[in-house]
């Protein structure tokens, strides 16, 4: 089976094989093909020791890794010598992708609103605080990702939001402008 | 013995140091009463002490925050003692006084001592009263947006706005100029009031690059006192410390005895009991001789650190058994030449956190949690696996901390273990500690409070190097790095291949298919 998957918006292609048994020692394994553009084409040996541990070995023998994985809705964690990967379902996710130009700021965790500092119809600079949320104690301005006019505000001081939520929508002028001048993205 | 006088002790606070407190009280034989929220009802705090006590909702302020709450808890349990750990109620002089009030003995300083170190202006005029030189600052008497802002001026830029009341990095800001000015006096004011109830500000002047050491401090009521050493906490973000070590790494010897004696010197003006921490900053000496450095008293701080087990390590004292014998009478048992620390020891914070998103906590599931063990290695934790990681409270997880004869044995020491501390379902700072641990500035201890902050760009994009990652035969074909991608993606994509399609989505439950191969090799 062919996979694409996403770490930190870089796809790389994996292709897997049902497991069978290797090399006469019983345990099954899955063999897989990475194609990374840094590495190349590696091909491993998949072992499952536990619901949650997994034994990587290079098909030549030349090096072998423990790692630990879970499942949390589509995404898959998996923990390799020190790193934790995040692992998207899809080919297209990615967690570290350039802000869109325009659009929605969505609350990054759940928390509490501290105070909301602009309007709709304001404009605003890249860089600007739009709001504060607080959580654990601490304050977290949230900025503009990019020049813009505040949309609608979807939050006001007290509220507690949740991840994912949209709190302000933010336009793009280029895009919002009147019809006819600059109206088309560039 | 202490047993004959502490019986029972009340844990004032929940995660990690409700549990290092616990331990140290069973080991002498002490019962301990734990507090909880409703969220922390099944926290390893309140599964770990003989008896547990809810006191309210999440919010801190209706529950470990709450003074009444707690002391009917004490009350209803019999405790005869409450050590209130760090954080929520551990500088409050009048939870310490309402203590005395109900016959109740508080870990700590007495509440007239917490009210005059803990007050950062009374404090101050303390240690320049003793001739300890202090950092450029006041509280405005003017405590309107215009009298703060008067205070700044008068300071001069860069300034820096703490909360009075506070500790701990929390609500402090720093101005550079006057255009942020006014939006960094409001938001430093509700800081205040969130953390700390109280909104009033105190402006410093910001010194360029400086190093924090601070310097434990233990008194007994007998008029004792020792210092046990000092510890560095440079590596900061936000002004929370994020890596502490004992001892400072190049701190010259000269300027080193002179803190010490000014620690003592400060916790012996203000009749200081039980353990303590003077902080002093050190900066470049813009007066002195190339290289010359001077310290700034900063704060005492009138309870136990987090970063405390790196003194522990260094001394082989348990301090918070000393807290606990010290707060029965018992006198201290050693003369400050008995005190003779060995080796390094290297504290890391594990905070649940995206050091890729400013440092912003996480909250969620802990679907996996796996901590590292050997020799040196020591691990103060207060989650376990299947914990909710919530945003009710302070981001820390865990700490893990090193010892060895050598600060570069600390070092590899922390390296090693934090490549086997897996911890999934929450962003962690995990690979960020690894990133500073193998920096070429950690290595060689130039650092400042400033430099996490100045160099997170490169030390957050620029992928680290595992210094000690096995390397075959093939390194030059396939690095350290790219075995552990090639691996987590092999994973990846081989439990894809047996669920039959990515868009299965599962739990790691019982419904996961793996679970059925359980017990294969």
């Amino acid at each position: 089976m062919n996979r694409r998957l996403s770490v930190d918006g870089v796809d790389y292609d994996v292709s897997s094989a049902p497991a069978r048994a290797h090399h006469g020692d019983g345990s099954p394994a899955t063999v897989v093909t990475v194609t990374a553009p840094s590495t190349g084409v590696s091909t491993v040996e998949v072992r499952v020791l536990d619901a949650t541990t997994r034994e990587i070995t290079a098909t030549d023998r030349s090096w072998r890794r423990i790692v630990h994985t879970v499942h949390d809705g589509d995404q898959q964690w998996v923990f390799c010598n020190g790193r934790v990967f995040e692992i998207p379902a899809g080919s297209t996710v990615n967690r570290t992708a350039s802000p869109p130009t325009g659009g929605a700021l969505e609350a990054p965790m759940p928390a509490t609103v501290a105070s909301v500092l602009v309007q709709p119809g304001q404009t605003v600079r890249q860089g600007d605080t739009l709001l504060v949320l607080e959580a654990m104690k601490m304050e977290l301005p949230l900025r503009a990702p990019n020049d813009g006019v505040v949309g609608t505000v979807r939050c006001q001081p007290g509220d507690l939001v949740q991840p994912g939520v949209v709190l302000v929508d933010l336009a793009d002028p280029a895009l919002s402008g009147p019809e006819g001048e600059a109206g088309l993205p560039v | 013995m202490v047993t004959s006088v502490l019986r029972r002790v009340l844990i004032a606070n929940r995660g990690e140091v409700a549990l290092r407190v616990i331990h140290s009280c069973h080991a002498l034989g002490i019962e301990t009463v734990a507090v909880y929220s409703d969220v922390d009802a099944h926290a390893p705090h309140t599964l770990a002490a003989d008896r547990a006590v809810r006191i309210g909702p999440a919010p801190p302020a209706e529950s470990y925050l709450s003074i009444a709450r707690v002391l009917d808890a004490a009350r209803a349990t019999g405790a005869d003692a409450i050590h209130p750990g760090y954080g929520f109620l551990s500088e409050n002089a009048a939870f310490a006084r309402a203590c005395a009030d109900a016959h109740i003995t508080f870990v700590g300083p007495s509440a007239a001592v917490i009210e005059q170190t803990g007050s950062k202006i009374a404090c101050r005029e303390l240690a320049e009263a003793a001739g300890i030189p202090v950092v450029p600052g006041e509280r405005p008497h003017d405590q309107s947006l215009a009298g703060v802002r008067a205070a700044v001026l008068r300071i001069g830029y860069p300034a820096l706005l703490k909360p009075s009341a506070g500790g701990g990095g929390k609500g402090m800001k720093i101005v550079s100029d006057a255009v942020a000015l006014d939006e960094a006096i409001s938001a430093a004011r509700r800081e205040a009031e969130t953390a700390f109830g109280d909104g009033t500000l105190y402006v410093e002047r910001h010194l360029a690059r400086p190093r924090h050491i601070e310097v434990q401090v233990v008194g007994d009521k007998h008029g004792h006192l020792v210092h046990l050493g000092e510890r560095e906490c440079s590596v900061q973000r936000r002004y929370q410390k994020v890596i502490e070590e004992a001892p400072a790494p190049t701190l010259a010897a000269d300027i080193r005895e002179q803190i010490v004696a000014a620690a003592v010197e400060v916790a012996r003006a203000a009749g200081y009991d039980n353990v303590g921490t003077v902080e002093f900053l050190v900066a470049d000496d813009p007066d002195g001789p190339d290289g010359a450095s001077r310290y700034y008293f900063l704060e005492m701080n009138t309870r136990l650190q987090v970063e405390h087990p790196v003194t522990e390590l260094c001394t082989g004292i348990d301090l918070v058994q000393t807290q606990l014998e010290v707060a029965a009478g018992v006198p201290l048992p050693w003369r400050q030449s008995d005190i003779s620390p060995r080796g390094h020891a290297i504290e890391c914070r594990l905070y649940a956190e995206d050091p890729d998103r400013d440092y912003v906590p996480q909250a969620g599931p802990l679907l996996l949690y796996r901590e590292p063990s050997g020799p040196g290695v020591r691990i103060d934790a207060g989650v376990q696996e299947g914990d909710q990681v919530t945003v009710f409270y302070d981001p820390l997880l865990a700490k893990l901390v090193t010892h060895a004869a050598t600060r570069e044995t600390a070092r590899t020491r922390a390296i090693e273990a934090l490549r086997r501390y897996a911890v999934l379902g929450v962003r962690t700072n995990l690979a960020l500690l690894q990133r500073v641990l193998t920096h070429p500035r950690f290595i060689a201890a130039d650092i400042d409070t400033t430099w996490l902050s100045a160099d997170s760009e490169t030390l957050l994009a620029t992928p680290w190097s595992i210094e000690m990652a096995s390397t075959g035969p093939d390194v030059a074909a396939t690095t350290g790095d790219d075995r552990d991608l090639v691996a987590a993606l092999a994973a990846a994509g081989a439990d894809r291949e047996t669920r039959a399609g990515p868009r299965q989505a599962s739990h790691a439950s019982s419904s996961d298919p793996w679970v059925t191969l359980k017990g294969w090799r």
